[in-house]
């Protein structure tokens, strides 16, 4: 037998028993460990803290108040600069008008994004998010990330205390966890963003807790990096959360697994149930049907995930079974939560 | 011992204890199996069935589909079908002799060994028709193995032309037929049958039509259409139906379950089988069916993602390159209609398995020594 085989099962079962494995033994299991191996393992852990079996899902939109950004990171879809002649930006009012139709449709979050730039006034960011707010007050509006809060802060000259400060007074209900160290690493206009990466990152993200903002964490992969930097950012996010949770908010409340439809189903699953299996401390493990379509998606909820993330109702290209694409909504989310034998919990936000 | 194999749940024990020993699995292991909610349990059994029966090749093929036509008598029988159409319909096509003869020879210079080729029950065509097109080919490219038709169209060929099943496949054959394709075995049981195709040929009759093969000498192959208005018992009557006659000829060289696609069919308010699901047909499938050889995960219908996925579900074959594949597609099929041979050979490395070019009747042609793919 292959002695890695052997040395993976050893790390499981320190990890079964409530161990943590260290870097190393976490770098073994990320470049070693089977899917069957690994996805075992994470289901067992799934089903020790939700012995029910519920898998969330939320029905959401994600609105684009801008296309504007400075980095153009080959791995974004649609975004320009701001010279370019297909360049927008959207009043707070016409963000709020499609937010209020996503309502209407049964969209209980709203997620608006833009890029990173820095021609704007900062009153258009808090304005924003009253306005959206004012008129779907009962809509969770989650917006930004950590390497977004940094641009504001180099851009506006402020603490990042006080952008989250403002932008939780204007009604910000959640925050994008946003940056993996795959993007970090790998792609030199997002690594720009950032002087000091994980510093920074570590900042916003307590910054959050400490205004009791909560956050999603994406762990994104497949940019080319080595397995010593996806676990990296891993064990970041379990290392920031025991610390924003021994200040009394564990900020990440779900850690959502994207990747780009290149990477094979396999090693998305594979490293969907590495993340549950080094990632204990955050509650729920999101798979993600956008670009793995919800075959995938569904067959890792007995393997690491109990949540399917959101419907993302502007998305209409899913692959949602054997030849149909469409979009997904909360009855398809619920069948195939269903079908996977666990109880569909649909969620109001994060 | 694998991790995952020692993490199999008390209720599933007894079924790893048979793996184990080599004992058959019984109708209620099967359904104790489709009900399980530990998918990847259920797939780490299935895993080890292959391992210890079969080895840990993984098979494909350098094959080729031509489907001769798609006019089809049985066009308002099966409720499933998107492909079928009247003699009438614009768009109906059927393919003549030299235009076959023409694809065959551009596709055997790519290297195929294999034409696969099924059609739609064609109601005025000559069996001439048939004979003819199979000499024609197999004259134009001597080396490749003609594997046509369905039981279904066998049956029709019978009746249709007077003679008996034995002398339909005696006069194919002796045009150059090598061996029958697995289509048409839809589900067998009747509660299942008279819901989605009633009237067309039956569970029995199919399962006759391969016995009568498998003594004459001729291969087949034999699927199963899954994902519709079927129950678990359903679904394991219709894998133990297929193992009896296996037991009783050995004359099936694998099992295909196929995907219900529902767009463009008189289904289509159905919303088609998951991930989940696919998967545990193919481990279901894996082992309870201990005396097959090959159990195909078929790319095309269920995506090179799955497909890739279930090679640790069971799976032992992926098929083959395909190159023109018009069944599925009517339905609605979003995958490619060609796979490339170093595609399927990377997709069975990356998941760790070691490719095997083979031919139609699993003869090893070529091994593809696993390279570990970076990253």
């Amino acid at each position: 037998m292959n002695p890695s085989v052997t040395e993976t099962g050893e790390i499981l079962t320190k990890v079964l028993r409530g161990g943590r494995p260290s870097r190393e033994e976490a770098v073994s299991l990320c470049r070693e460990g089977t899917l069957l191996d690994l996805a075992s393992a994470a289901g067992e852990l799934v089903r020790r803290v939700n012995p029910a079996g519920r898998v969330g899902y939320i029905v959401n939109k994600t609105i684009l108040y801008s296309n504007v950004c400075r980095p153009q990171c080959p791995f974004c879809e649609g975004t320009v600069t701001k010279e370019s002649a297909e360049a927008f930006t959207r009043t707070p009012e016409e963000v709020a008008a499609e937010a209020a139709e996503a309502a209407a449709r049964g969209a209980t979050q709203v997620i608006l994004q833009g890029g990173h730039r820095d021609d704007l006034p900062w009153e258009y960011y808090p304005s924003l998010i009253r306005t959206v707010k004012k008129r779907c007050p009962e809509v969770q509006v989650a917006a930004f990330s950590p390497s977004e809060i940094a641009t504001f802060g180099a851009v506006y000259r402020k603490s990042v205390d006080r952008l989250i400060g403002e932008l939780k007074e204007a009604g910000l209900d959640a925050m994008l966890g946003g940056g993996s160290p795959s993007l970090r690493t790998r792609i030199p206009e997002y690594r720009a963003l950032l002087r000091d990466p994980w510093p920074q990152w570590r900042e916003v993200v307590l910054g959050c807790a400490a205004y009791r903002i909560p956050m999603a964490a994406p762990f994104v992969f497949g940019f080319g990096e080595t397995a010593e930097e996806r676990v990296e950012y891993l064990f970041r996010v379990r290392e920031v959360q025991d610390e924003a949770a021994a200040a009394g908010f564990p900020v990440f409340r779900v850690l959502e697994v994207f990747t780009l439809s290149t990477v094979s189903g396999l090693e998305y699953l594979r490293m969907l149930a590495l993340a549950r299996i080094l990632v204990p401390n955050v509650a729920r493990v999101a798979s993600n049907f956008l670009y793995q379509g919800a075959k995938v998606a569904q067959v890792a909820l007995d393997g690491g995930a109990d949540d399917m993330g959101g419907t993302y109702m502007e998305y209409d290209k899913a692959e949602l079974a054997a030849g149909r694409v469409g979009a997904m909504t909360a009855s398809e989310m619920e069948r195939l939560i269903s079908v996977a034998g666990r109880i569909p919990a649909r969620r109001h936000g994060l | 011992m694998s991790f995952a194999l020692s993490r199999i749940p008390r209720d599933l024990m007894p079924i790893y204890e048979k793996v184990m020993t080599d004992q058959r699995l019984t109708f209620e292991d099967g359904l104790k199996l489709m009900e399980s909610d530990n998918l990847f349990a259920v797939g780490a059994l299935a895993d080890l069935a292959r391992h210890r029966r079969v080895g840990d090749y993984v098979y494909f093929i350098n094959n080729a589909h031509i489907n001769y036509s798609n006019i089809c008598a049985l066009r308002n029988v099966c409720r499933f079908c998107a492909f079928g159409k009247d003699r009438n319909d614009p768009a109906g096509y059927t393919y003549t002799i030299e235009q076959m003869v023409e694809k065959a020879k551009a596709y055997a210079r790519l290297g195929v060994t294999e034409f696969h080729m099924v059609g739609g029950l064609h109601p005025d065509m000559p069996f001439s028709y048939y004979t003819d097109f199979i000499s024609a080919i197999k004259q134009a490219v001597p080396h490749a193995h003609l594997k046509c038709f369905t039981a279904v169209e066998i049956d029709y060929f019978s009746r249709k032309f007077r003679m008996s099943v034995e002398e339909v496949l005696l006069r194919l054959r002796e045009a150059g037929h090598g061996s029958l394709t697995g289509g048409g075995a839809e589900m067998f049981h009747p509660e299942v049958h008279n819901r989605i195709c009633p009237g067309k040929m039956s569970g029995d009759r199919y399962l006759e039509i391969h016995r009568i093969a498998h003594r004459l000498g001729i291969p087949t192959t034999c699927t199963m259409m899954y994902g519709h208005v079927e129950e678990p018992r359903h679904v394991v009557d219709h894998i133990l139906r297929l193992r009896d006659l296996q037991d009783e000829t050995g004359g099936e060289t694998a099992f295909i379950p196929l995907a219900f696609h529902p767009t463009n069919t008189r289904m289509s308010h159905l919303p088609g089988p998951t991930g989940w699901y696919d998967l545990k047909i193919i481990a279901v499938a894996r082992l309870l069916l201990d005396n097959f050889k090959a159990i195909k995960s078929y790319w095309i219908m269920l995506s090179p993602r799955i497909a890739q996925i279930s090679l640790h579900f069971g799976a032992n074959d992926i098929d083959g390159t395909v190159r023109e594949e018009k069944i599925y597609h009517f339905a609605g099929a979003t995958t490619p209609m060609l796979q490339e041979k170093e595609e399927l050979i990377r997709l069975i490395w990356e998941a760790g398995k070691i490719p095997a070019e083979r031919d139609t009747v699993y003869n090893i042609l070529k091994v593809y020594e696993p390279q570990r793919a970076a990253g």
